[in-house]
């Protein structure tokens, strides 16, 4: 049974210079659970993806299926609804609010979350216990894509969208974000979306899907995923 | 040797911040506009006074007997003991002429506060006043051919309104007698509408002319020359040439020559006691120039005000600039631009937006300068006043604000454009979050909201733009409380020689401009605020923030800070009102409404708010990919 089904997936942008298809005829479905790796090179359509998945856009043609709800013609204000509620997004260079402590930080999203968990336990489910009324200036990269982490997380949403999460880390710190998502994937039962340009990712995914020019070229699930620790790159 | 890049980049400059541009032109346009319209009044006055003065040979001493409202002025005998060439030219004299004019008490008014004044004298042939000239007014008046016919004073008539061919009873010295009015006359020395003084004045009555009469006898001064009233002295142009709004030079010279006649007077009429006044004891002249210099005053502290607001915010403006503008200072830096290019940028961005502010405040000015003209109309006969569109002080109060504007922008754009462009290209520190000191108030501080914990937070991080706000919004207060008063003050009082429509119209403007100012100062705020926190904003909407609380966000920091700013500045108008008032002699404050203190700080926050309600669309526009981008 797919949690996550998209069909037929069409994203047409229209500029003076004619009718540009980012996206053309997706298709590919992910289990609850799954650590999924969308990988691509700049302009394959990874950030379109992202936006559509993301509820940030609408679809020009196809549909997208989420928990056997169809959310591909939502109104601007629906969309709205399926972010606050469903999806949860971390971020390349984590966005967090400067004036707000961790903490304040992560209440940012459950406030407005009708089904979150409690921020303090996912604060320390990733490993910041003791940072907690710190501010982000006052925590490193990967502390503060901690925090980002635990901000989606917490929200309890359907799917949790990551949009080259380790971009802005160095590789060791890099390495223990990924840990903990696909931990998270596991122990908190949560589809989880990476999308990267980093192929070496790829080995620990339990589903990878491969694109290129708008298309998939390549989608696949991993027998036996390998684990972060034991990649290179 | 302008290069095509660098041009390029300049118009991107402006086109990208061309509401900013917009807003502190429109900034310029208010306060230029009210700075000017306000600021030339006190010019317009001094230039009618100066061509009624010299087209209408103006007398510069009128000497008139001590009772002054009897109908025995043996004034005649002054004016002979002067009327000959030898004592003409002794004390510096041109023209003397004589007056028969007497006051008499309104009795038809219930109220007994008014009294009429008639003026005898060949009227058929306005040339035989060559002192005082009169001229008449309107295609339907004629001058009176025989003695049933009377002329009036146009000033004294906007209010008595007696029509061409109206019959009304004078009292002529001792009998009534009912006579024809066949015209209207201007005369310079009465240009009061309703408090020009009667010379009959009885204890608390007959205080004021209602109607100046003037009474065709053409024998008047042969056959009763005792009714002579007052005698008129023009010296000669050596002095006259130093009237110049009565300045201090010409009434110097005019208090010595009235000594000298004085004397002159004391030996050879002993029997008249002679009270010499120059025309800074005539009330028309007197007062309108008074009147005249209260409102400069007044003009001046708003001038005061509004540079400053304006100042600060163009300021504070173009120093955020700047910071946006980091990473294309970085790219000319390291083309090799110099400082120098780099700054002129923003300097013509500043000129610009002060060029087409100048150009725009010209309307408001003339408009400001055009309703305060008219407020003094209503109380005085101003028939010849001219408003000019560009006067001198529209050039002074522009060219200052711009200039200072100018050597702001140079002095700050070369500071920043001095930093290395290392510096410039890596992304400004992001400042590190604080406690705030309200925070160690625990009781208070957990009882917050989280929203507005956020809020709190966020006001006092940002320190100097806090101040920058709060001073903006403060000023505004000072000036929306002080021309609240002013109306207050027109209302409730009877000491001071304004008309209370005048001041009300003239507060009423403040209010409106001082209004207007604080609303675009915080749309200013709020617009490079949303600008800068693109990022946050996009974020909150990918984290499913609704529209309102996005809003809320961002609006709260601007309510609470308005809020603030505008009941600190309360006391702060009180105090500046009370000082002013004192200043300008208007009064006690107690006649200030309570509610006045109410609405001054609703009207601040109502605009402020205005203002930001007029950016919703920014904030809902936000791109959600903004918070994907890469960090700028």
């Amino acid at each position: 049974m797919s949690y996550l089904k998209l069909k037929n997936v069409v994203k047409e942008y229209k500029s003076e210079a004619g009718i540009y298809r980012a996206l053309n005829n997706v298709n590919f479905e992910c289990e609850n659970s799954e650590f999924v790796v969308i990988l691509g090179p700049s302009g394959a359509g990874k950030t379109t993806l992202l936006n559509l998945l993301g509820g940030m856009d609408n679809l020009t043609g196809g549909e997208i299926i989420l928990d056997n709800k169809n959310i591909s013609q939502f109104t601007k204000k629906e969309m709205t609804e399926l972010r606050r509620n469903d999806i949860g997004f971390v971020f390349q260079f984590y966005n967090l609010m400067p004036n707000l402590t961790a903490l304040e930080n992560v209440e940012l999203a459950t406030e407005i979350s009708p089904k979150a968990l409690d921020p303090k336990k996912i604060l320390n489910m990733v490993g910041l216990k003791n940072r907690v009324k710190h501010f982000p200036a006052q925590l490193s990269g990967g502390e503060q894509q901690r925090v980002s982490i635990a901000r989606a997380i917490a929200k309890n949403p359907k799917l949790l969208l990551c949009d080259e999460p380790t971009g802005a880390l160095d590789y060791k710190t890099g390495k223990s974000i990924l840990r903990i998502l696909y931990d998270v994937s596991k122990k908190a039962n949560k589809l989880i979306i990476v999308v990267t340009h980093n192929a070496a990712i790829k080995e620990m995914a339990d589903r990878v899907i491969e694109i290129k020019n708008g298309e998939i070229i390549n989608n696949y699930k991993n027998k036996k995923p390998k684990r972060i620790e034991d990649i290179e790159w | 040797m302008v290069k095509k890049q660098y041009l390029k980049s300049t118009g991107r400059l402006f086109t990208k911040h061309i509401i900013r541009l917009l807003s502190i032109a429109a900034i310029f346009i208010v306060s230029i506009g009210l700075m000017s319209g306000l600021g030339v009044v006190k010019y317009n006055v001094k230039q009618y006074v100066n061509d009624v003065y010299n087209t209408c040979n103006v007398h510069d001493l009128d000497v008139y007997n001590f009772d002054h409202s009897s109908m025995t002025g043996k004034v005649n005998l002054l004016y002979k003991a002067l009327s000959n060439e030898e004592a003409k030219q002794k004390y510096n004299i041109k023209d003397i002429s004589l007056s028969y004019s007497y006051d008499c008490p309104d009795i038809s008014d219930e109220s007994n506060r008014f009294a009429y004044r008639v003026i005898s004298g060949d009227f058929s042939n306005l040339d035989n006043y060559s002192i005082d000239k009169l001229v008449l007014v309107g295609e339907e008046s004629k001058l009176p051919k025989d003695n049933n016919q009377v002329l009036v004073n146009e000033a004294t008539n906007e209010i008595k309104k007696h029509a061409i061919g109206d019959k009304i009873k004078i009292s002529l010295y001792g009998r009534t007698k009912e006579v024809e009015i066949c015209g209207i006359v201007r005369n310079p020395t009465l240009l009061a509408k309703a408090k020009e003084p009667s010379a009959y004045f009885l204890g608390d009555k007959y205080q004021y002319l209602n109607d100046v009469i003037y009474y065709n006898d053409s024998k008047i001064a042969t056959e009763h020359p005792e009714r002579a009233s007052n005698l008129k002295i023009t010296f000669n142009s050596n002095i006259r040439n130093l009237f110049n709004d009565l300045s201090d030079p010409y009434k110097k010279e005019i208090a010595v020559a009235s000594a000298r006649i004085q004397d002159f007077f004391a030996a050879s009429a002993p029997e008249v006691t002679p009270i010499i006044t120059s025309l800074e004891q005539c009330f028309s002249y007197n007062s309108l120039i008074k009147y005249a210099d209260k409102v400069s005053v007044i003009a001046y502290i708003f001038i005061a005000f509004f540079s400053f607001i304006t100042l600060l915010v163009v300021f504070s403006t173009m120093t955020r600039l700047f910071d946006e503008d980091r990473g294309s200072m970085a790219v000319l830096k390291t083309l090799g631009y110099s400082n120098f290019a780099i700054s002129m940028r923003y300097v013509v961005f500043v000129l610009i937006a002060g060029l087409i502010g100048a150009f725009g405040s010209l309307l408001p000015s003339v408009i400001v300068n055009n309703m305060i003209i008219k407020g003094f109309m209503m109380q005085y006969n101003l028939w010849s006043i001219k408003v000019p569109v560009i006067t001198a002080v529209f050039a002074f109060c522009s060219s200052i604000v711009l200039l200072l504007s100018i050597i702001l922008t140079v002095i700050s754009s070369l500071k920043a454009a001095a930093k290395k462009p290392v510096e410039l290209l890596t992304p400004k520190a992001p400042k590190v979050g604080k406690k705030i000191l309200l925070e160690r108030v625990k009781k208070l501080w957990n009882k917050l909201s989280f929203k507005y914990k956020s809020t709190c937070r966020n006001v006092f991080l940002f320190k100097g733009r806090f101040l920058m706000t709060f001073f903006s919004i403060i000023a505004s207060t000072v000036i929306v409380f002080a021309s609240l008063a002013l109306f207050d003050n027109s209302i409730n009082n009877n000491t001071v020689a304004m008309d209370t429509s005048a001041l009300k119209i003239i507060s009423l403007v403040l209010l409106g401009f001082s209004a207007v100012l604080c609303a675009l100062v915080v749309y200013n705020i709020t617009n490079i605020n949303i600008s800068e926190r693109r990022r946050e904003i996009a974020t909150l909407m990918v984290l499913g923030y609704r529209n309102p609380e996005v809003k809320g966000y961002i609006y709260r920091e601007i309510y609470i800070m308005s809020a603030l700013s505008a009941l600190v500045g309360l006391p702060a108008g009180v105090g500046f009102v009370y000082f002013v008032f004192k200043l300008m002699d208007f009064g006690e404050l107690r006649f200030i409404n309570w509610w006045t203190y109410i609405i001054t700080p609703i009207v601040t926050f109502l605009f402020a708010i205005l203002a930001t309600l007029l950016l919703n669309r920014k904030i809902t526009k936000t791109d959600m990919n903004d918070s994907l981008k890469v960090l700028e």
